[in-house]
């Protein structure tokens, strides 16, 4: 765990679940946003200092995901995201400061870049769905894992539905993943139907934990999950 | 300014003519005027341009602000006077793109060596002037500083004073310093084969820096590396300039995609459009590096248009690089399709 004590737009301690080594750090962990904090207003992006012995002073760019309280629906998108002079950037949009304080998850890989050469280790494995209750089907997914973190990316087939499935909490149970995850996971559920008044897409937050992820709809929510679900994310290991 | 072979005069300075007589210390020296090569490259125009202004400067400063410079020069230990430390450390700054500074600074910060790390190697060969490895300066003010120097014939032997600057660099290019063009801007023939190269390099303050401590190299002009005597491979990257990245039913407005080893991980930023609504579109390439063979990423993408902006879509990245097929292809895979997106971020590639 790093704790993070400063930043530019007015937010308390942040504590992220870390791993750190001079080709690649994982960092996962969530950050709470008031719009209306007049160091959030001043800021063009958002910093937030790292450890000055953080391992990676530069990243190239990574990702994070904002999730906000819009109504039900809690749309969001996913930012840029990066470190740069021992510091970790956010990108800033404004779209639903009208909507309170917003979410930025972090469940990312940072890593940098110069690499001449050809020799690399490309490495998948294989999960299976226990369920039995035919609410999960892969399209498609990707699993690796190595001693210190996972990265999962997953579309579906099938996927809960809240207007057939209802709204929950819903477990999608697999084998072969690492006990020893956990932590909260933006998951895409959009649905099939927009609402050209509205940018962003629907999301949800689940829970991973002892190979499972746990998550549910908010009670209202129409149109969320289905079969264009998905989810991407990288986690330290326990 | 050339300097005569010591002869030792007691006690006159002034010109007369051609001839310049200076004292420094207890000695006289004579020299002569020095000639201008009436060269005219765009360059050279450039540089002398830049020196002249600088030296105007210093006649357009206060009594006062030349004062401040010459206690400063006295601080320095050497025998610079106030004039050379101002046109020293203004030349740098316009060098670093900074503007004259009339003031003396509070402080000189000397210049100091570069670090390197296990990746560090240096290709001096006909196609190219690249280093790899280079540690950034922790003080984020420094700039890269190269001097550099071919020597001409095969006796001309400890040429270090003919170095001449090749570059100024804000930051290296996650260690890499290509500095090809650059050479060749400033010496206009390439290196041949068996070639002597002189190299000097050093961080420089790009506000107050004079160069003090440099790293030097001195090395054969060949095909392989300096130290671990391997051909140059190219960074496991793939940016717009390889594609054709217009086709009838698609636009790519940018591409830039790099691997990172051991495990396969790419960091990227990919802008693109699709003209026709169709889920993936396609672009071709001329060959790409041996890094790349059959890479899929799954990442996460929004719309860029202004209907669907901020929608997120998972965006299938696949690049082929085999003899037959040459192409990169962006599909939406998940989430909801919007023909306008960018996607980026790190992540793992698999097969």
């Amino acid at each position: 765990m790093i704790t993070l004590t400063m930043n530019n737009f007015g937010c308390g301690s942040i504590t992220l679940k870390d791993y750190q080594s001079a080709a690649i750090c994982v960092l996962n962990g969530k950050i709470t946003v008031d719009p209306t904090n007049p160091g959030y207003m001043a800021a063009t992006r958002l910093e937030l200092d790292l450890p000055a012995d953080f391992a990676m002073p530069k990243s190239a760019m990574s990702t994070a995901i904002l999730v906000s309280n819009v109504p039900i629906d809690r749309y969001g998108t996913v930012l840029h995201c990066w470190i740069e002079n021992n510091r970790l950037c956010i990108e800033k949009i404004t779209e639903w400061d009208s909507f309170g304080n917003y979410e930025i998850h972090i469940n990312s890989a940072f890593v940098t870049r110069g690499y001449h050469g050809d020799d690399f280790l490309k490495v998948s494995y294989s999960l299976t769905i226990l369920n039995t209750d035919n609410l999960f089907r892969f399209s498609d997914y990707r699993y690796v894992e190595t001693n210190d973190y996972v990265y999962f990316t997953a579309f579906f087939t099938d996927f809960p539905r809240y207007s057939k499935n209802g709204q929950g909490p819903f477990t999608l149970q697999l084998s072969g993943f690492a006990p020893d995850v956990s932590g909260e996971i933006p998951l895409v559920v959009h649905g099939n139907v927009i609402d050209s008044s509205k940018k962003g897409s629907r999301l949800t937050v689940g829970f991973f934990e002892n190979g499972n992820l746990t998550f549910s709809y908010p009670e209202g929510a129409g149109n969320m999950g289905g079969q264009s679900s998905f989810f991407n994310f990288f986690a330290v290991r326990n | 300014m050339k300097l005569l072979p010591s002869i030792g005069f007691s006690d006159f300075s002034g010109s007369a003519g051609n001839v310049t007589a200076r004292k420094s210390g207890a000695k006289t020296y004579l020299s002569t005027r020095t000639k201008h090569s009436r060269k005219k490259t765009k360059y050279q125009a450039a540089t002398r341009c830049r020196f002249a202004d600088t030296v105007r400067g210093y006649a357009k400063i206060s009594e006062d602000q030349r004062r401040g410079w010459i206690s400063l020069a006295r601080g320095t230990g050497t025998n610079m006077t106030g004039h050379n430390l101002y046109v020293a450390i203004n030349t740098y700054r316009k060098i670093c793109g900074k503007p004259q500074c009339a003031d003396a600074p509070a402080s000189l910060k000397p210049s100091d060596y570069i670090n390197m790390n296990d990746d560090f190697d240096m290709w001096l060969s006909p196609e190219r002037v690249f280093i790899t490895g280079v540690i950034p300066s922790e003080n984020p003010a420094d700039a890269l500083l190269i001097e550099m120097y071919a020597a001409q014939s095969a006796g001309e032997a400890n040429a270090w004073n003919k170095t001449v600057i090749v570059a100024v660099l804000q930051e290296t290019d996650w260690g890499d310093v290509d500095l090809t063009q650059a050479f060749l801007k400033k010496f206009i023939t390439p290196l041949t084969i068996g070639q002597m190269v002189y190299m000097k390099l050093c961080w420089i303050d790009a506000e107050c820096g004079y160069v003090k401590r440099f790293t030097r190299f001195y090395m054969e002009a060949r095909e392989t590396s300096l130290y671990n005597r391997v051909p140059f491979m190219p960074r496991a990257r793939v940016t717009t300039e390889q594609l054709t990245p217009e086709t009838q039913d698609a636009g790519c407005t940018n591409f830039d995609y790099e691997l990172s080893p051991v495990l396969k991980i790419t960091s990227n930023s990919i802008s693109a459009m699709h003209n026709k609504g169709s889920l993936g579109c396609r672009f071709y390439h001329n060959g790409l590096p041996s890094a790349f063979d059959f890479d899929r990423t799954y990442q996460y993408s929004r719309g860029t248009g202004e209907k669907m902006k901020y929608m997120i879509q998972c965006t299938e990245v696949l690049i082929q690089n085999s003899k037959y097929t040459k192409t990169i292809t962006l599909t939406c895979k998940a989430g909801y399709f919007t023909d306008h997106f960018e996607t980026f971020g790190t992540y793992f590639v698999t097969s």
